[in-house]
């Protein structure tokens, strides 16, 4: 029988936590909870205390009793096509071996492109266990791409070169006098206390949602992982599927790795191929970003606000980076509100492209009559330029400062727009960004106090906008709306009574655009039985055995 | 020894055998071995064009101008020398005749499937010592992991017919063919010794080198191959003093030793230790090297210990 999860942090049955890819899960029947090492339970390799021993290929717990795991054992290298190459589904695996991992790990980009199309084939369920890994810098960045164990060899390996390991530092030489066999002894028992402490560290990392940044942070000290998270983030169509659409941590950029980070890959690409500004905005302001998040919390922006005149015709863009454009309408949206940068001023020659390139992509599909630029370094001006819009600069000496305030507000009296719509179009906007379609008709309206929005159609509410849920939630009549115009977020789901979850077992086919954390819409029998939050991808509900795939908000 | 760089402008060199005597190489040039599939031999790669019978003569007649008397000659044609399709019978009968001295003993090479009752009758007479690489004793071995297109029992016919003409038997062991881990080869190595002790009065070990267009380079590349460390060789040196005590020669010259695509440690103590082994060689005498150390010895007995834990893929470099 397949093994139940149990939740770590409540001990209840029910799905395990799942973030990005690294996944905290505890089998209660066979007692391994995972991302985890193994010692090696061997003569040659001194006897430590560890929750998990391996011996002989077979899995022992800490009282080194067997573990039974139905395996499959593969090389990356050769087999992913014969073994994998079938629809995995059919096969029920709870453990996949890879033999050669220790030949794959010295080519990081092979490694990374055949584990994370391993995952990929096998979906999440199964343990994916890395025979002859475990550098401390390389857990983060291997859980983060799916692996779940790992073994005590590295550490035999370290130690044997009087190396220890050092996870925010480079490996160290350690040079004694000691007899080298009690050298090597003391040497292994650091490195695997290293290890076991770094995998107590990813699971923190997992459980705060911040398992990239320690990924980016390890592979500071370690060329090949270095080289494996940038294959990762390259590998953006898979990666992309397991990352989660909405998170309550703050994701912070603080290198040129995050700039690939696939939410923030994601984010850009949305915005250059899909975003649509609300119709009656003539006139695109561009402005700084702020530290404090949402924006129009911040001091500078509520002074910017203050001094714009006829906002119904202004279009707000802040320009930023990982993110390029953030229009003051998404400044709820996730990764919006939780991105985190160092605000030195200083703009990288990589970020400055990447501004332009979307600055250019989004003129493409937005057309302003004028542009106004508030703001200190204005590098993209020959963009604006190319695309024949006028700019006003009124930025004086500080974005902040009285001179430049009333720049901003000479530059915005002139314009005479009718803003009437301007929430509901700015309302449709968002729902164009998160559905792909805009639902609310002319008929609805709008309420709530910003940040908290509502939307209304006829006196019955359909969605409601918050900074916590940092996106569109919808009502049943918000649901039919979406699903006369999409049906990308569909689940069809067999016919039972809906209570709290939706589990796996329950559902016959999702749509696999739906990520982690996205609105899914129940149906069954063609009708719309109810609406929840997806747990898991649309990909993962159509592959996993078992888990809770939607939470409820609404049934009928 | 002499290189393979050097080799190219000259087919012969000399050598210091067992007991202090001298031995006289040539190198024969030939069109090759015609089987040519073993996963670890470089030679499928360079066959060379047809040789006339005349052009090998002229080999022969050239390297013989630089003989000094040795105690013994050897003649290695990177094939089999009983082969009709490298060396016609009567050209092989032709270049008998060139060697001086028909008391010295003479080494050549041949495949099983060309000792024949035919291709020895011709040699009568002569002192002659013949090798085949039986490579393994494990007809699995042969089969998967040297493809070496013969089993254990048709060394065991030739190595009889060798006998019935007098002949000397020399069986050449591999150490570490791919798809084997450290321990497994070694393993594999000491069960041939056993059995080619029984069939052979020469034992030659050679280590796997890492020779262009080979499978074995593939792996290599892909880092799931490791030459054999030089303590396994020394392992099976000393494991096979106690044929050396009845009378049996054990024998190793690996080529590429202590470099990176040879058998090798940890390159710092590489250099004594093939000294020694070939002092030791010499004298056929494998005691000394019990004594040989160096902290990487510890590496050693991790990866014999370790590396099924990791499918066979070597742990250290």
């Amino acid at each position: 029988m397949s093994a139940p999860y149990v939740d770590p942090r409540s001990g209840q049955k029910g799905q395990s936590e799942k973030m990005v890819l690294g996944r905290i899960r505890i089998f209660r029947d066979v007692k391994i909870e995972t991302p985890n090492v193994a010692l090696i339970d061997d003569e040659r390799v001194p006897s430590e205390r560890a929750e998990l021993f391996i011996r002989n290929g077979v899995f022992l717990d800490e009282n080194k009793k067997e573990i039974q795991l139905d395996s499959l054992e593969l090389d990356l290298y050769s087999d992913l096509n014969d073994i994998v190459g079938s629809d995995l589904n059919d096969v029920e695996m709870k453990l996949y071996i890879v033999k050669d991992s220790l030949s794959m790990a010295k080519n990081p980009k092979l490694f990374a492109r055949k584990i994370l199309e391993l995952r990929k084939r096998v979906g999440t369920d199964p343990l994916i266990y890395c025979s002859g890994i475990g550098r401390i810098n390389e857990i983060a960045p291997l859980v983060y791409c799916g692996v779940d164990l790992f073994d005590s060899l590295q550490c035999t390996i370290a130690s044997r070169n009087a190396t220890l390991m050092n996870p925010s530092f480079m490996d160290t030489k350690e040079t004694s006098f000691m007899d080298t066999k009690e050298t090597d002894e003391k040497l292994f028992k650091e490195n695997f206390d290293g290890v076991k402490n770094e995998i107590e560290v990813v699971k923190k990392a997992i459980k705060m949602g911040s398992l990239r940044e320690l990924a980016e942070a390890r592979s500071l000290y370690d060329s090949s992982m270095n080289v494996f998270l940038r294959e990762i983030d390259d590998e953006y169509s898979t990666i992309e599927i397991f990352s989660p659409v909405r998170s309550s941590a703050k994701l912070k950029s603080l290198s040129t790795y995050s700039l690939t980070r696939p939410e923030f890959k994601r984010y850009r690409k949305k915005i250059c191929e899909l975003y649509r500004k609300p119709e009656s905005a003539n006139v695109l302001l561009l402005l700084p970003c702020s530290a404090k998040k949402p924006y129009s919390f911040s001091r500078s922006h509520k002074l910017f606000i203050r001094n714009i005149r006829n906002r119904g015709g202004v279009h707000e863009v802040i320009v930023t980076s990982p993110l390029a454009l953030v229009p003051r309408e998404l400044e709820l949206f996730y990764p919006c509100a939780n991105y985190d940068i160092p605000v030195s001023g200083h703009w990288y020659e990589d970020e400055k492209t990447m501004i332009k390139n979307c600055l250019d992509e989004f003129l493409k599909r937005n057309g302003y009559e004028r542009a106004i630029v508030h703001f200190e370094d204005p590098f993209f001006l020959d963009v604006l330029k190319s695309h024949q819009i006028e700019c006003d600069i009124t930025y004086e000496g500080k974005a902040t400062s009285p001179e430049s305030l009333e720049n901003l507000i000479k530059a915005t009296s002139k314009i005479h727009v009718n803003g009437k719509n301007r929430s509901l179009e700015d309302i449709n906007s968002i729902s164009n960004f998160q559905f792909g379609v805009r639902i609310f008709d002319e008929s609805c309206k709008i309420g709530g106090k910003y940040p908290y929005q509502k939307v209304y159609r006829h006196k019955k509410q359909m969605a409601m906008l918050s900074p916590e849920r940092q996106m569109l939630s919808l009502t049943i009549d918000g649901a039919v709306a979406l699903n006369e115009k999409t049906s990308d977020f569909d689940v069809e789901i067999e016919d039972f009574e809906l209570k709290g979850a939706v589990c796996v077992p329950g559902i016959l086919k999702a749509s696999e655009m739906i990520r982690e954390g996205d609105e899914a819409v129940l149906i069954c029998n063609k009708k719309i039985k109810g609406i929840g939050v997806a747990t898991m991808s649309g990909f993962e509900m159509n592959r996993a055995k078992r888990g809770v795939a939607i939470k409820m908000r609404h049934h009928l | 020894m002499s290189s393979r760089k050097s080799m190219k402008s000259m087919n012969f060199w000399r050598e210091n055998e067992v007991f202090g005597k001298r031995a006289f190489v040539i190198l024969l040039e030939t069109s090759g071995c015609s089987w040519r599939s073993c996963y670890m031999c470089g030679y499928n790669y360079k066959r060379t064009c047809e040789k006339s019978d005349q052009d090998l003569i002229n080999q022969i007649e050239s390297a013989l101008l630089n003989y000094k008397d040795e105690d013994m000659i050897k003649i290695f044609t990177s094939g089999s020398f009983l082969d009709d399709s490298e060396i016609n019978p009567t050209t092989r009968k032709r270049i008998l005749d060139l060697l001086p001295d028909r008391d010295k003993q003479i080494t050549i090479e041949s495949r099983p499937e060309f000792i024949t009752e035919k291709n020895l009758k011709p040699l009568k007479g002569r002192n002659i010592e013949v090798a085949i690489g039986l490579e393994s004793s494990n007809n699995t071995v042969l089969k998967n992991c040297v493809n070496k297109g013969f089993k254990v029992e048709d060394f065991v016919e030739a190595s009889k017919k060798i006998s019935n003409y007098g002949f000397k038997r020399k069986a050449y062991l591999l150490l570490k063919p791919p798809f084997l881990s450290e321990k497994e080869a070694l393993i594999d190595l000491k069960n041939s010794i056993d059995f080619a002790s029984r069939y052979a009065d020469t034992i030659s070990i050679n280590p796997v080198n890492i020779q262009n267009g080979t499978l074995v380079k593939r792996l290599w590349i892909e880092r799931k191959y490791r030459p054999p460390w030089l303590w396994s060789l020394v392992d099976a040196l000393i494991y096979s003093q106690k044929y050396v005590g009845k009378g049996k020669v054990v024998v190793s010259m690996p080529s590429g030793a202590g470099r990176e695509r040879g058998v090798h440690n940890c390159f710092s103590c590489d250099t004594e230790i093939i000294k020694k082994m070939d002092k030791c060689r010499i004298k056929q005498n494998y005691d000394d090297l019990k004594d040989l150390s160096c902290d990487c010895i510890e590496k050693w007995k991790d990866s014999l210990a370790l590396e099924k834990y990791v499918f066979g893929n070597p742990i250290y470099p």
